[in-house]
């Protein structure tokens, strides 16, 4: 993408002015999205994206640059400009750019941007079609395939040198089923990290049902109880309850400011001793997973809580300067226009033994969150809130009916301490995180859980 | 080439091959400070743009992109564009027109912003910042304190003859303190959003992050129930914001708005007024065109509780045999999709005060709009922070609770509107606003 000479040359500009480290995150992109709605081939873009971030430090103060031109005197103005907020105090000798590592995190079978428009638009039919038969409360399909093909380079004043070209593939299927005057939506997404051919083995018709049947299984619920319950949340995307709860507050970000619900807890016990949580960047062909973090540092594998005891932050470059903490390889970014910071990759509650007809039937009175939808969490107090995608009520010990529009609200620090049961059916599921380094693809994963107490916020007294 | 070369050099290409295409080039200036304890720890700078070319063929439109302006890919993306539109289904209503040009709307350049020095800017957020720390000892910490500038140069065009240009200047500050006592943790935030940069007042701002986050400490959770609720102006807006798809022409014609099938009818109650306005001078989304460079103009959406237009881009509108109403709103990475402009509830005649009275519960800050807010269906359960109200008095906080209800029957529910109004958190084209709002019979999730 960019020469050593030109990066040398972009570099030794950057750190003109006294800088103490200069770092530069090149990328050259193409992106696909499609959608199919209303049973037509409706929109399609192709893109082509590039551009470079410039980063800076002067003791803790980062100095960010970035522009979509990558030419030689646009990358050398992009430094001086950057560099022109320092002052000349001493200046940086004797560094080297190290020679380039390739980074293979994931191998691609056929890369995404081979595909013709029409196979894509055969699948988008195929889900259109599984998605209506299933019940003709189904009123609307949307189907949608997006692909990216990411080619990254960093090259840091302490000689970091490294490239990886990183291919994500997905598509998700959203039904909506009327039923009289209510209007429900299910969705379904599939992924690949691992190119056409792992994708094209993945069954469309099986996520369109599954979409479609949860739109009309909550377009016939009632609405989820309100107040205070037992809740067991499912597995796979029930790790999203983790990822809000606890672990953004892990993040060097908000540590480093004094502004995490959990700073300052190291080697304390912090959770239930069933829970163990782990962050790993590593995890095979995930969608967190990188074999460099967006700093150029190699990911690794994060136990951040085992056994209810806070084993590790989750650390940048910059968190590591300011915190003194040992980086974890967990910088990141959604692209050249963003300074990186520290991020979750793939984050999952590791497996326990209790039986999930156990946690039921321990429960005389509550909810069985079963598919999980997003949340947002504020680090510094911990106060998270989620969506219920798929909710059965729980009445002595056994399943009742399903019910819709239930969130669930609390502090994380509570939370976790409230995890009574953990199962053995660990699952993962694909995700996209939005924090102030933008969105980042991550993963999130947990076994069933029992929480003996949360707020479920619905509309119908319990 | 510059953008606009880049631009023009596509539609003159389009127009060698015969293709009907539209260019849409913008670009960005932007700067960011962020300050902690007194200094500054992050500063940012960018200038990035890209060119998104559209080829409509026979009712189809192919988009592509590109942020490599050599001839060459523009080039290439003028071809990727025709390709794609080869692959769609043909829709009524997508063609490319020369639209009437656009009336002036003041005070949306912003010159002023630009040419001030950096080193008042970074002065104004330290200040912010020292007085959100002066509030009081609770206040333990300010974790951000920012102020950004953007400048935004938008160059549309296409073979039918249309070209406009436009330039957009803003300000901004935030700021988010927080404020401890024992274990107890709450942040408070603000920000304002200025087209002058007088109009920022950063002491006042981080006062009030400072008292917002130090009121809410010592927090109890509301017994679940119905309540009558009064909502501050920028939890309002965040609602505004969340349910803005149900007025969107676009949801409408595919089945995802519940507003599908109702014009004319009563939505609300009997005072609602909803109106949508892009030329309103130096508002926070005012703007003279958009996307398609279509006339900005004042749309009426409810009036007296009846619900009178959706908004639209060029296509959806020929499709519902309206009058494009000029809400195409894009970057150039996407085709245009439709958005609001200036999107609000007017004020009332009412002081928040006033508003009390008839409340049981004061929320000051809402969250949780992207997951637990389903535009297809208007439902919602949110997390909130507010206060209890008695006597038409703030009593005491409160925290872990939600509000639920539906979008629809809360726009029939609604009481009265306060005379506070402001806009919420502009972006991506659109801003929010209201006053405060007194909503009744909303359930409210808490303990018990």
């Amino acid at each position: 993408m960019l020469d050593k000479g030109l990066l040398d040359a972009v570099l030794d500009r950057a750190l003109s002015r006294g800088a103490d480290f200069a770092e530069i995150f090149a990328e050259d992109s193409r992106e696909f999205s499609f959608n199919y709605v209303d049973r037509a081939a409706k929109r399609m873009v192709r893109g082509h994206d590039r551009g470079a971030g410039l980063r800076l430090f002067y003791g803790t103060r980062q100095v960010f640059a970035h522009a979509s031109d990558l030419s030689r005197e646009s990358l050398l103005a992009l430094a001086e400009g950057a560099a022109a907020s320092g002052s000349a105090r001493r200046l940086l000798t004797g560094r080297k750019l190290g020679r380039l590592s390739v980074g293979g995190a994931i191998a691609v079978d056929v890369p995404p941007g081979s595909a013709e428009a029409g196979e894509h638009l055969d699948f988008a039919r195929r889900a259109d079609a599984a998605a209506r038969g299933v019940d003709p409360a189904v009123a609307q399909v949307t189907v949608s395939v997006s692909w990216i093909e990411k080619d990254v380079l960093v090259a840091a004043s302490d000689g970091t040198h490294c490239r990886e070209s990183r291919s994500y593939l997905m598509s998700s299927v959203e039904a909506i089923a009327a039923e009289g005057a209510e209007r429900q939506s299910g969705r379904k997404v599939l992924s690949s990290r691992t190119g056409l051919a792992d994708f094209r083995k993945l069954s469309v018709e099986e996520a369109a049902r599954g979409a479609a049947e949860l739109a009309v299984r909550m377009a016939r619920a009632p609405h989820a109880p309100a107040g205070r319950m037992p809740v067991i949340i499912g597995n796979d995307f029930g790790g999203v309850i983790f990822h809000e709860a606890c672990g953004h507050s892990l993040e060097t970000t908000s540590v480093a400011k004094g502004a995490s619900a959990f700073g300052g807890k190291l080697g304390r016990q912090v959770a239930a001793e069933c829970l163990t949580a782990i962050d790993d960047g590593t995890a095979r062909d995930k969608w967190g997973t990188t074999a460099f973090d967006d700093e150029g540092r190699p990911t690794e594998r994060t136990v951040v809580i085992e056994r209810g005891v806070l084993k590790s932050y989750l650390v940048d470059r910059l968190g590591a300067l300011k915190t003194g903490y040992k980086p974890t390889g967990s910088g990141r970014r959604q692209s050249y226009r963003f300074a990186p910071t520290s991020r979750m990759r793939n984050t999952y509650i590791a497996a326990g033994k209790d039986r999930v007809e156990d946690m039921i039937s321990s429960v005389d009175s509550g909810l069985y969150a079963r598919k999980m939808g997003g949340g947002s969490v504020n680090p510094a107090t911990g106060e998270f809130n989620f969506a219920v995608l798929e909710g059965y009520l729980i009445r002595k010990g056994k399943l009742a009916g399903a019910v819709r529009g239930a969130s669930l609200i609390g502090f994380g620090p509570e939370i976790i301490k409230r995890v009574t049961m953990v199962g053995p059916d660990l699952a993962m599921d694909t995700g996209s995180c939005g924090s102030i380094s933008g969105w980042v693809p991550t993963t999130v994963g947990q076994p069933t859980i029992k929480v003996s107490e949360i707020t479920v916020g619905g509309r119908s007294a319990s | 080439m510059t953008g606009r070369e880049a631009a023009r050099f596509a539609l003159d290409a389009a127009g060698r091959k015969g293709l009907s295409a539209e260019a849409f080039y913008s670009s960005s200036s932007e700067i960011e400070v962020r300050c902690f304890r007194g200094e500054v720890e992050h500063f940012e700078r960018a200038d990035a743009g890209g060119l998104g070319l559209r080829v409509v063929a026979d009712g189809r439109a192919g988009c592509a992109y590109t942020e490599d302006l050599s001839r060459e890919s523009v080039e290439e993306t003028l071809a990727a564009a025709a390709e794609i539109a080869g692959h769609l289904e043909p829709q009524k209503g997508v063609e490319l027109s020369d639209w009437p040009a656009a009336a002036e709307v003041p005070g949306l350049e912003c010159p002023e912003i630009a040419g001030c020095p950096v080193e008042k800017k970074i002065d104004m957020v330290c200040r912010m910042e020292a007085a959100a720390r002066t509030v009081g000892v609770e206040v333990a910490n300010v974790p951000w304190a920012g102020y950004g500038e953007t400048v935004v140069d938008v160059f549309v065009a296409n073979t039918a003859g249309l070209e406009r240009g436009k330039r957009l200047g803003s300000a901004q500050l935030f700021v988010q303190a927080l404020a401890a006592r024992g274990q107890e943790a709450k942040t408070f935030s603000e920000h304002c959003f200025a087209r002058r940069l007088s109009e920022l007042d950063p002491k006042k701002l981080g006062r009030a992050a400072g008292e917002g986050a130090v009121g809410l400490l010592g927090a109890a959770e509301p017994a679940s129930g119905r309540r009558n609720v009064l909502f501050s102006p920028r939890s309002f807006a965040g609602l505004l914001a969340a349910f803005s798809p149900v007025f969107s022409g676009r949801s409408a014609e595919e089945g995802r708005s519940p507003l599908a099938g109702r014009l004319g009818r009563k939505v609300g109650a009997e005072g609602v007024f909803l109106s949508d306005d892009a030329t309103l001078p130096a508002n926070p989304a005012s703007r003279p065109f958009d996307a398609e460079g279509v006339p900005a103009r004042r749309l009426p959406v409810i009036e007296g509780g009846v619900f009178r237009a959706f908004m639209h881009t060029s296509d959806t509108a020929r499709r519902a045999g309206v009058e494009p109403t000029g809400h195409a709103v894009r970057s150039y990475k996407a085709g245009p999709s439709v958005a609001p402009s200036n999107f609000f509830l007017p004020a009332g005649g009412d002081s928040p005060g006033k508003l009390r009275a008839g409340a049981d519960i004061e929320i000051v800050d809402l969250t949780g709009f992207h997951s637990a807010a389903q535009p297809v269906s208007g439902d919602f359960s949110l997390p909130a922070l507010g206060y209890a109200l008695r006597n038409g008095q703030r009593a005491e906080p409160l925290h872990n609770f939600t509000v639920a209800g539906n979008f629809l029957e809360m726009l029939g529910a609604i009481r009265a509107a306060g005379s506070d109004f402001e806009y919420g958190i502009p972006g991506m084209g659109s801003a929010f606003g209201s006053g405060s709002v007194l909503v009744g019979g909303l359930s409210v999730a808490g303990k018990g």
